[in-house]
């Protein structure tokens, strides 16, 4: 073999190499990172580089990965989804969930490791996505009032402090979009109380002691402060109206039966964006909420609890509710009209049948046995009632899954107006009107830190130990130091978020409702 | 990037057509462990048609016992299943079909089929065309086709069964994509260039954006020599990604370099990735840096085994590297009989014995500043068994092996 020759070949080959890298080196040769086009006019406040940088790029596929799912399965609603979290900032945060806990996993852009976590306290069963509209009411078994964390489809096995900094980024976006009426030190007050409340609580029920969130009727309002006490005061008003009947399910004019509303309930005020529409199902879809419903009735909590028993679940209607949620504002969502206890038109029951997606990832947390649960329906549901004060907040919660291999599964719930959310809208509203007061804010985020700390204070981690004392062992040592450390977080976070919802409106600015993602199949 | 593209396979053209007289005589070498079954495997007998039917199968089979300081786990898992057919014709052409076991959903995911069961997806599905082409061969492939820098790699690597190479195991690289690559080797293999042009969003996605990754690989093996009575190989390997990833292109480029030493009882070898451009962010920079070396002290009864990798996911900041430290034993108990034919030596019967340290840095995922949430100690024993068989296809014709 001639060793002269394959010198050259050596050389040769390098050189090819090496002409590769000078190639891809220099702008416009590789066609990684495109730059954003400079004729497209953005709007007030975003500037080019927010538009363009690499957070923007990251953003724009990291949503798209998120919702690549919803966007192959349901791209007008999908794009719906994004047109809302658009809209405002509070949405937009409610959209992102998945964002944040990349951002808290993931080095790279953010690197805030908290000096409070230990292995146990790694696998807390999270509430996932807790924020203040995901705050509500419910009346329980015994007929009393309860304030509870009211979303769980994010819920999954993780650090603890993961939920809290959530919990206190929702009320500094809050905060900020109240700027006007709240001070920098009340807009930090708020922040700061939600972790104030949160070690309090676990401090608190170390001691043995431990706050309650159930009322008596007629007293919540009272005694759960001014915004979730008018909270619990329109839910028993409402609740026991049936009111969700009367805007659902009216009664027919002859008032011997009850029929689903189809139509337009409530106008949005953002182009190309439902608020509150019920659409009569397909045959296709009335026939997957029958099947739905027939296994429903075996994942009640207690179906002594469920007056007139199976029977009580007999469909008399279906319908499509469009609009409701940002995060879910795309799946499957049904309104289901049974008979309830009798057949009286009064004690029919109204249930919202809802499609449930997967948790959010945790890449590189070893988490043994987290398949525990069969679904998704499942695994949201076995979270609100361990993460609630009672199991049967909501007597008539239950899941389900298709009979088939198919992984499609759904929760069940009362579709009941004793049920209802704090709506960050309204305290905007009632603030700029006086009707409440920042005390009155910085109180709910007190209250909303010390519950995050009672939910999590009842469950087992996924290994089975008490989440009260792993927690309590991570915190004790410094408890001031896990406030100033979250707080900071939110701090530092907070903007950035903000920062993340003006590279979000560029990205829909410049490539559409879609963020350009490129469809596998055409659009049916 | 096609005009990139089209540069290189030009250039390579050019440097290929330049020294074509000089090297007539030299044979082709070298490809991946699984890919090269289809394409190299020689039924016995003869043959009138030139047509053979091969098919291939690869199991890694493992009991793993797990303990992390929140918990202690053990399972059986199947590592990898993968099962390949293919038909060529003669030594120039042909195509490969190879799929694989995998678990329908993510690890937290229950969007799987019927739960989290194991279903099979298409890992190669190519075309391939081999001919002598002046002084060497030329391999050119299309479809679904093997990452040209980890099939590199993996050709100085024999306990895949323990972890895949750092460069797959770091998610520096996938080890099938989209594509077409085009190779020529020189001297029996002394040179090898090899330029593969692929979607970039592996083998689990459909292309996202226009670009297209073009990674140029490059390897020298100067050292041939008899060790023992067989054949031992030294080789130098270098490549580079141009890459992008994702809808909106993002960077995704690579720098590596390899060290790799082949023989039919020993193997060892280092290997260097630099990413520009990590995990979907264009500014991060990460970095992996590994070595192993395997020996069987008494062939078919004991052999030993160990290796190291770190990657480092943000040069940047520190506390952010995965390190994982691996050794253990190892026994044939088939004894590769056809080792003459590939060094890889089909088929085989192995069980492997060994621990596994796995640490992770303060600032690395998931749960950044938690100390030991997800460090974890793992006793393992693995068999990894794999056999080959050809049958012509040509009239009367019944042989096959093994």
């Amino acid at each position: 073999m001639n060793r002269t020759i394959s010198l050259t070949n050596t050389v040769c080959g390098i050189a090819l190499v090496l002409s590769l890298l000078a190639c891809s080196s220099i702008p416009g040769c590789s066609n990684a990172d495109p730059q954003t086009s400079g004729d497209v006019t953005l709007p007030d406040g975003i500037s080019t580089r927010l538009a363009s940088d690499d957070r923007a790029g990251w953003l724009r596929d990291r949503t798209i990965e998120d919702n690549r799912d919803l966007l192959e399965r349901y791209r007008p609603l999908t794009e719906g989804k994004f047109r809302k979290m658009a809209s405002s900032p509070y949405n937009y945060f409610r959209g992102t969930a998945n964002i944040y806990l990349r951002d808290m996993t993931q080095p790279g852009f953010h690197a805030f490791p908290t000096s409070y976590g230990t292995p146990e306290s790694s696998h807390v069963l999270l509430v996932g996505d807790p924020h203040p509209e995901n705050i509500g009411t419910f009346r329980t078994s015994d007929d009393r009032m309860a304030i509870d964390f009211n979303d769980f489809d994010g819920s999954t096995y993780g650090s603890y402090h993961l939920d809290v900094r959530r919990l206190a980024l929702g009320f500094y976006v809050l905060g900020e979009l109240n700027a006007e009426v709240l001070s920098p030190e009340q807009r930090a007050a708020m922040v700061r109380g939600v972790v104030q409340g949160y070690v309090d609580e676990i401090a608190r029920q170390s001691a043995g002691e431990e706050t309650s969130f159930v009322y008596e009727r007629g007293l919540g309002q009272r005694q759960a402060g001014l915004i979730l006490g008018d909270l619990i005061r329109r839910a028993e008003r409402d609740g026991d109206i049936r009111e969700e009947l009367d805007e659902y399910a009216p009664l027919a004019d002859d008032r011997q039966s009850r029929h689903m509303f189809y139509g337009v309930f409530e106008e949005s005020d953002v182009d190309g964006v439902i608020r509150d529409e019920l659409v009569e199902p397909t045959h296709e879809e009335r026939a997957r909420v029958e099947q739905w419903m027939r296994a429903y009735h075996n994942t009640l909590v207690n179906k002594e609890l469920v007056a007139g028993g199976e029977d009580a679940l007999h469909i008399k209607g279906v319908s499509r509710r469009l609009g409701a949620g940002v995060s879910s504002y795309p799946v499957q969502r049904y309104y289901v009209l049974t008979e309830g206890e009798s057949e009286s038109l009064e004690d029919d029951l109204l249930l919202e049948i809802k499609e449930i997606l997967d948790p959010p990832p945790l890449d590189g947390l070893p988490a043994f046995g987290l398949r525990e649960f069969g679904s998704n329906g499942e695994r949201v549901v076995r979270a609100q009632r361990a993460l609630q004060h009672t199991d049967a907040n909501d007597p008539l919660l239950g899941w389900s899954t298709p009979s088939d291999a198919s992984p499609l599964s759904v929760r069940i719930r009362h579709r009941t107006k004793y049920q209802k959310g704090v709506d960050v809208a309204r305290i905007s509203e009632e603030l700029a009107d006086g009707e409440i007061t920042p005390e009155d804010v910085i109180e709910l985020a007190t209250r909303s830190g010390i519950l995050l700390a009672a939910s999590h204070a009842r469950t087992k981690t996924l290994q089975g130990k008490p989440a009260l004392e792993v927690i309590d062992a991570a915190l004790s040592k410094d408890m001031a130091g896990f406030v100033d450390e979250s707080t900071s977080f939110v701090e530092a976070y907070g903007p950035s978020t903000l920062e993340d919802f003006d590279r979000f409106r560029a990205m829909v600015i410049l490539h559409g409702t879609t963020l350009g993602y490129r469809f596998d199949r055409p659009m049916e | 990037m096609t005009s990139l593209a089209t540069r290189a396979l030009l250039a390579l053209a050019s440097m290929l057509l330049a020294h074509a007289p000089s090297v007539l005589h030299a044979q082709a070498t070298a490809v991946a462990p699984t890919t090269e079954v289809a394409e190299r495997q020689k039924p016995a007998g003869s043959n009138l048609t030139g047509l053979t039917f091969t098919g291939f199968g690869q199991v890694f089979a493992s009991y793993d016992y797990t303990s992390t300081e929140a918990e202690d786990f053990n399972a059986f898992n199947l590592r990898r299943a993968e099962l390949g057919l293919g038909l060529r014709k003669e030594d120039r052409a042909g195509f490969l079909v190879n799929v694989e076991a995998v678990r329908s959903a993510g690890p937290r995911s229950y969007f799987g089929v019927d739960n989290n069961s194991l279903v099979m997806r298409v890992k190669h599905g190519f075309g391939f065309y081999t001919p002598r082409l002046g002084p060497g061969r030329l391999t050119i492939r299309g479809g679904m086709i093997p990452d040209v820098w980890v099939e590199t790699v993996e050709q100085g690597y024999d306990i895949r069964a323990i972890a895949p190479v750092m460069a797959e195991e770091g998610d520096f690289y996938v080890s099938s994509d989209l594509g077409g690559s085009v190779g020529y080797a020189l001297w029996d293999g002394f040179l090898e260039a090899r330029l593969g042009l692929t979607n970039g969003e592996g083998r689990n996605q459909f292309e996202l954006n226009t670009g297209k990754n073009t990674t140029a690989v490059l390897s020298v093996r100067p050292l041939r020599f008899d060790l023992r009575g067989e054949g031992a190989t030294l080789g130098v390997h270098a490549s580079y990604r141009d890459g992008s990833l994702g809808t909106s292109s993002r960077a995704n480029h690579r720098v590596s370099a390899a060290l790799t030493f082949a023989h039919p009882r020993h193997f060892g070898g280092a290997e260097f990735t630099q990413a520009n451009g990590f995990q979907g962010q264009s500014s991060l920079q990460a970095r992996g840096v590994s070595a192993w070396a395997n020996s069987a002290l008494y062939p078919s009864w004991l052999g030993v085994y160990a290796r190291f990798s770190r990657v480092q996911q943000d040069i940047a900041t520190q506390g952010s590297d995965i390190t994982r430290v691996q050794a253990g034993l190892y026994a044939d108990l088939i004894e590769p009989a056809n080792a003459e034919r590939s060094i890889f030596g089909f088929p085989r019967l192995r069980l492997y014995a060994g621990y596994t340290r796995e640490q992770f840095g303060e600032n690395a995922e998931a749960i950044t500043g938690v100390d030991g949430a997800s460090d974890a100690h793992i006793i393992s024993a693995t068999l990894s068994a794999r056999g080959a068989a050809a049958i012509d296809a040509g009239p009367g014709a019944t042989n096959s092996e093994p």
